[in-house]
């Protein structure tokens, strides 16, 4: 069973009744090979619909994923039950229990994945018995910049939980060893080291997602190393080579919470000659206004010559003709080609868009952006959509539509013998936001006219 | 997109069912098993089927069975019932599944499990009507609809799959406002099943149906014993276990004593 993948972190849903005659079903041995290939941070299985499950099954299920844990530092656990299934769970392994249950899926996404996105305006709030699991579960909140609200007892739970958006009660952290884990945090992607840095960092690195979020125009990258016990010189040189090999993107490496205990005077100049912006404190670094104005504004040149090629107009059909129908499958609108040019991004500043982006690459390299009048967003991706949605959760459906369009896209070129790979979607609130990411990129737009409102396609390099 | 129009055209498709299967189906529900099996021994395909079905590992029996009166005699009226119209459901079987990793054989391994487990549950719950029979035998036609219907857009779904989710159920109801069990209803009604057959396997898919009130026991069993056949490790590995969103609102007490009724005399 093929997980859902999303923000580093895997959710696998099965459904019914779990017992040992199944599970190995659930999680075979290609589910673990590919969970160890993507160096996820969390790969937890949800409960949702499973109605009966057994010591056997969970058993069977929980030990597929401890190898992944064991390779590669995934966290691993259980979500999405209710408070019977989590005391069942509790009962069943009560001394032994060597991963995390985690109230819900997107509970999971707090404490794993690189999406925290306005962390500060979540409201979470933890009523968990046991003081040590209450204690842990709020620190790790508060390292990845949350602000969770602790109720002292019921009675405090009870007058809180009304304003609570995220509520964890059913909840323990087992094992975490996530090396090294990695947010998003003002433009800024940072990847958190614990323990002692050496040559193991560059095994457990995930250097796909590194190179990728170069590509979607990421520029600084922040190693904290408030936790870290040690860098020694293999470990410093790591870093230094993501510095050197980042030059010509323009990316800066920067490293915060490391002192003279840590690291030696030689292996911290050497990582400064090599670019290597250090900073006594994550909070230190994120006061440097100036740094951070420049991670907002550089985010528009990925890759060092931005435009259209010939390679590009080479698939500017598969590109036009996969999303036209995935545009018609899943809304049921045709879909019409108004107008093709290759210029620079042109979009009506005064209109209410939301927009896209993907990138692919592989044996062609590229950008897809993708332009929806904000009225027909909601008409294309109504199947991604449950009732009552918000803001938030219409622009989470726009990254999963635009990367089915990618997939459709990545399909169609299969086929042709043209192989890509895709990177995670990106999605822009404000037509500025898009402009100022396509400063000066010529590339391919494409205007589409769905049900009489404006779609619009731009492919660039 | 699945529309209303999508469906029409599918159910316009459907065959109807053989006249000598249609007279054994009959007679066996006038209570003639030996009637029955006369007619049955009339149709060299129905014979085969009726032959495969009940030679499969899950009824246990030692030597092989051919004859018509001995299958209908061995299994009883009850079961012989599930089997005639499970035959149907060969009717709209395709010939390479497409959607699904599945096959004839596998299909029919799933209803020859539905009608052995299905017998242990009556035996437990100890009622045997005659229209839950006929419903239980038509719902795997779910799993044909959902084969059939999807087949137009399946890489499309597989993608969207694949960053949600999503039921093929689910999918189905946002695109047409239909269950597959509506579906499996307006199938078994080209088949002239009685109006109370055909609103009861409607029914299978909604919880706030007065219908369900006369089978709310036997509902929520037949419920059960879909989602258990459905996880099964060839559902899962077929896709076909995310046919259907599963709602968690059985008893303990029903969802237990289910477990044990099935697990009961497993090697």
């Amino acid at each position: 069973m093929r997980p859902i993948v999303k923000q580093k972190v895997a959710i696998f849903s099965p459904v019914g009744f779990l017992d040992g005659e199944n599970a190995n079903e659930i999680i075979s041995s290609q589910d673990v090979d590919f969970l160890i290939n993507f160096k996820l941070e969390g790969a937890f299985i949800s409960l949702k619909k499973v109605i009966f499950f057994n010591k056997r099954g969970i058993t069977v299920l929980i030990e597929s994923l401890l190898r992944v844990r064991d390779d590669c530092g995934t966290a691993v656990g259980f979500c999405d039950y209710d408070d019977k299934k989590y005391k069942m769970i509790l009962d069943m392994f009560l001394d032994t229990l060597n991963f995390s249950l985690l109230d819900t899926s997107d509970i999971v996404r707090l404490f794993y994945g690189d999406d925290i996105q306005n962390a500060k305006d979540k409201k979470i709030l933890i009523y968990v018995e046991s003081s040590e699991q209450k204690n842990q579960l709020a620190m790790e909140l508060y390292e990845r910049g949350f602000s969770p609200i602790i109720a002292k007892d019921e009675n405090d739970f009870l007058a809180k939980r009304e304003d609570a958006e995220y509520i964890i009660k059913n909840s323990y952290l087992g094992k975490m060893d996530k090396t090294p884990a990695v947010f998003i945090k003002h433009n800024v992607v940072i990847y958190t080291l614990k323990g002692f840095v050496d040559s193991e960092v560059s095994k457990k690195f995930d250097m796909v997602y590194h190179k990728n979020s170069i590509k979607v125009g990421f520029k600084l990258f922040i190693f904290d190393a408030g936790n870290v016990s040690a860098i020694n010189i293999h470990g410093a040189n790591f870093i230094s080579k993501l510095s050197t090999a980042g030059a010509e993107y323009g990316v800066s490496i920067v490293v915060c919470g490391i002192d003279k205990r840590k690291i030696s005077d030689k292996i911290l100049n050497d990582l400064e000659d090599t670019g290597v912006l250090v900073y006594p404190s994550i909070a230190e670094f994120f006061q440097d206004d100036e740094l951070i104005k420049a991670a907002y504004e550089s985010t528009g040149t990925a890759a060092k010559n931005s435009g259209v090629t010939k390679k590009l107009i080479s698939i500017l059909t598969t590109v036009i003709d996969s999303t036209i129908k995935t545009i018609e499958v899943l809304c049921g609108y045709n879909a019409k080609k108004k107008s093709i040019k290759i210029k620079e991004l042109c979009l009506k500043e005064d209109c209410a868009y939301l927009s896209s982006s993907i990138g692919f690459y592989g044996d062609i390299e590229g950008i897809l952006i993708l332009s929806f009048e904000k009225s027909i967003v909601e008409t294309v991706c109504k199947i991604l959509l449950d009732e009552g949605y918000s803001d938030s959760d219409l622009l989470d459906a726009l990254g999963e539509f635009t990367h089915i369009i990618g997939g459709k896209i990545a399909q169609q070129l299969h086929k042709d013998g043209v192989k890509i790979c895709l990177t995670m979607p990106r999605v822009f609130h404000s037509i500025k936001d898009v402009l100022v990411f396509q400063k000066n990129s010529r590339g391919a737009q494409v205007d589409l006219d769905v049900n009489e409102k404006n779609i619009t396609l731009f492919l660039t390099r | 997109m699945l529309s209303q129009t999508t469906i029409n055209n599918y159910i316009e498709t459907i065959p109807p069912v053989p006249e000598v299967v249609k007279r054994c189906a009959d007679a066996l529900e006038s209570g003639d098993m030996v009637y029955a099996a006369d007619i049955a021994n009339e149709d060299r395909a129905f014979m085969h089927y009726l032959q495969d079905i009940v030679n499969k590992p899950i009824f246990g029996f030692r030597d092989e069975i051919k004859n018509a009166r001995q299958i209908f005699g061995i299994l009883g009226i009850s079961k012989a019932k599930q089997l005639v119209y499970g035959y149907y459901l060969l009717l709209i079987l395709p010939k390479r599944w497409e959607v699904f990793d599945f096959s004839t054989a596998k299909f029919q391994n799933f209803q020859a499990n539905l009608i052995f487990n299905w017998a242990k549950i009556v035996k437990d719950i100890k009622s045997d009507s005659s229209e839950i029979i006929a419903a239980i035998s038509i719902v795997p036609a779910a799993l044909v609809v959902c084969e059939m219907l999807f087949r137009d857009i399946n890489s499309t779904v597989k993608l969207l799959r694949d960053v949600k989710q999503l039921s093929y159920e689910n999918i189905l109801l946002k695109m047409t406002g239909r269950t597959f069990f509506d579906i499996a209803s307006l199938v078994a009604k080209k088949w002239d099943f009685s109006d109370s057959i055909v609103e009861l396997i409607a029914s299978i898919g909604k919880h706030d149906v007065s219908y369900q009130v006369e089978y709310s026991k036997e509902v929520e069993y037949m419920r059960l014993l879909l989602i258990y056949e459905l996880s099964r490790p060839v559902m899962v590995k077929s896709g076909l276990s995310d046919l259907f969103d599963i709602e968690s609102s059985f008893s303990d007490e029903v969802t237990l004593n289910f477990y044990k009724i099935i697990e009961e005399g497993k090697a």
